[in-house]
């Protein structure tokens, strides 16, 4: 069904004018701002799936992230879920669910680890919202957020003390990520929450089971989180009131008192706060070469104490690969995780790329007899982003235009009519 | 008596008080000085990336000078840690025509030990490959080519590069093993797993300490 078929089947939903407040201290285009926000959420459960709801009714542009499926469990607090709904991607679900509640804007879904992304993935977004459980996600979004410089709004609960929780990073080079207020017991969950399998080895990729406990709570708890985060997000996108930037709101419904507090960044946060600088280039970076990428990053050659290194999208690049008859074999080339990179001359066996000799980020003096090969001769051709990094600068060359989903996972498009 | 005394005497490592916990207080000779220095001039990411390796690379260096089994050959810190070492450990091999079993002496070790291990727990397969010989016949390393070891199904965050190296001596000289084919962690060779439940009388391969002259 065409687009415009489908826009004059499904009917507009009325303009958020109808009911939007005139703020105190609020602009006057408050709706057209609200409508062109563009959130990326992680995690479409019990937490998440209110702020979407709420975050559709503005319009806008949505991004939706959840490895996760709907349990029976789910109906207890994830709303606007029903039996028929067990089982379910939750990203994909909640997608369907903004779309039956007449949701017209752009709306993109991956139904996956949010782990899998690359940063390319979000730098189209204004702001990050979190709501999700998953440390080791935490970790990884904050990462994202500080190298993109995003915004990001963590929600959380806990419930046994009735407790809803509201961080808000601002992404500035000198500001806060999740982990820099991590304590001893969120490091150890960390490592408790974390298991591997030598399945892992064999797709060649660290992959992670993590296990983090169900959400133990209430559904109104969790709306409670999810109304406390839209509040900060509606101050952040108009400018009402004291800046929420950097700030940790915490309500209490043992004592109903509500707390603010700043976030500061922690000196001995172990997770890399570098920013990237952020290019958009014309055309597709595939066809372009690593000096000529060094080159529109503004980085020279690599000189000084540090060298260049890179980062292609989600590929390594390979030195060595090999095969059992063979040993090992000069390769040259950037790989993702798990690729078979040729057959062996000998025995016509898949060849694998030799661990020890995969790089990502690659040093420029790995790549040295390279640099001038466009990267889809290098089999990076599908690559959305380049991160080039030279001393304590780092630059993240991306497309001027997405394009459609390739080899790497990305957000897929959910169209306005789908079943 | 006395010449084989003085033999003796050469090879006994000169360990710092406080054991292998103290090896910021071993001197570094001037070639591993040098090699350090090198390094240094080359490593890259954030500041405390950086130091968090030379760290690693210090103590590496230092543990080759008083572990007579260890040798660093080769250093790389632009980015991942990485590192070709030299390890004195018997190494079973595929079993010959006839059955019996190959021990060579010398492993080439490459270490690998990337930035996020410094806060997240990594998998165990995740930080060293045995590069020689080929044909390592253990049920906790890959088969060839990649012949990644695997040191135990979830390694903690912060692990050191020296415990590595430990961790892997005791597991190529079969001290620490797991051959159980039907558990998930651990066991990267399934058929060699097999191999050796029906051969435990000869394990382990060696019951010398690390930092023992001795095989």
């Amino acid at each position: 069904m065409s687009t415009r078929t489908c826009r004059a089947r499904c009917p507009a939903p009325p303009s958020l004018r109808a009911r939007l407040p005139r703020f105190v201290g609020g602009r006057a285009d408050a709706a057209a701002a609200l409508r062109r926000l563009k959130v990326a959420l992680v995690g479409a459960g019990s937490v998440g799936r209110n702020i979407a709801l709420h975050l559709a009714r503005f319009g806008g542009t949505l991004w939706l992230a959840d490895r996760g499926r709907l349990k029976p469990e789910s109906l207890l607090t994830h709303p606007l879920t029903g039996p028929a709904d067990i089982g379910e991607p939750k990203a994909s679900n909640l997608a369907r669910a903004l779309r039956a509640c007449g949701f017209r804007g752009q709306l993109f879904v991956h139904d996956g680890p949010v782990e899998d992304l690359s940063l390319a993935a979000f730098a189209d977004a204004d702001l990050v919202v979190l709501a999700t459980d998953n440390l080791r996600t935490e970790l990884w979004v904050g990462g994202v957020c500080l190298r993109l410089g995003k915004g990001l709004v963590h929600a959380s609960v806990h419930g046994e003390t009735l407790v809803s929780q509201v961080r808000f990073f601002s992404g500035r080079v000198d500001a806060g990520c999740p982990a820099c207020g991590y304590t001893k017991a969120e490091w150890q969950a960390l490592a408790d929450q974390t298991t591997f399998s030598c399945s892992g080895f064999a797709a060649g990729a660290r992959r992670a089971a993590d296990a983090p406990p169900p959400t133990m709570s209430t559904s109104f708890l969790c709306s409670l989180a999810a109304d406390l985060a839209m509040t900060q997000i509606l101050r952040f996108a108009l400018g009402l009131g004291a800046p929420v930037a950097d700030t940790f709101l915490e309500h209490c419904g043992y004592t109903h008192r509500t707390v603010v507090a700043p976030l500061a960044r922690n000196p001995a946060c172990p997770c890399d706060h570098t920013a990237y600088r952020q290019v958009r280039l014309g055309g597709q970076l595939g066809a372009l070469t690593l000096r000529e990428l060094t080159a529109a990053a503004g980085l020279g050659p690599a000189s000084g104490r540090a060298p260049l290194s890179f980062t292609v999208d989600r590929f390594a690049f390979a030195e060595m690969a090999g095969c059992a008859c063979s040993g090992q074999v000069p390769l040259g080339k950037f790989v993702l995780a798990g690729q078979a990179v040729g057959e062996c001359p000998k025995c016509q066996h898949p060849i694998v790329a030799h661990p020890f000799y995969l790089h990502r980020p690659v040093p420029a003096s790995v790549v040295e007899a390279v640099l001038d090969r466009p990267l889809h001769a290098l089999g990076a051709g599908a690559a959305r982003s380049v991160a080039v990094r030279g001393d304590d600068r780092a630059v993240l060359l991306l497309e001027r235009r997405s394009r459609p989903e390739g080899v790497t996972p990305s957000f897929r498009t959910w169209p306005l009519c789908a079943k | 008596m006395e010449s084989v005394t003085m033999r003796i005497q050469d090879v006994v490592p000169v360990v710092p008080q406080g054991g292998l916990w103290a090896l910021d207080k071993v001197a570094l000779s001037v070639g591993n000085q040098q090699l350090l220095d090198w390094c240094a001039a080359r490593c890259g990411g954030s500041r405390s990336w950086r130091h968090r390796k030379w760290a690693e690379a210090r103590d590496l260096l230092a543990l080759s000078q008083i572990a007579p089994r260890f040798k660093v050959r080769e250093m790389d810190l632009r980015e991942t840690f990485r590192a070709l070492a030299l390890l004195r450990v018997p190494v079973p091999c595929t079993p010959d025509a006839h059955g019996q079993l190959r021990v060579e002496r010398l492993a080439l070790l490459g270490i690998t030990y990337v930035e996020e291990a410094v806060y997240e727990p990594q998998p165990g397969y995740g930080f060293v490959t045995v590069l020689e010989p080929s044909g390592v016949w253990h049920p906790n390393v890959a088969t060839h080519p990649a012949q990644a070891v695997c040191l135990g199904p979830k390694l903690p965050a912060g692990i050191l590069v020296k415990e590595l190296v430990l961790s892997t001596y005791g597991a190529l000289s079969m001290q620490s093993v797991q051959m159980d084919e039907r558990a998930a962690e651990g066991v990267l060779n399934a058929e060699a797993a097999l191999w050796w439940q029906q051969r435990m009388d000869l394990v382990p391969l060696s019951r010398t300490p690390f930092l023992s002259p001795g095989d």
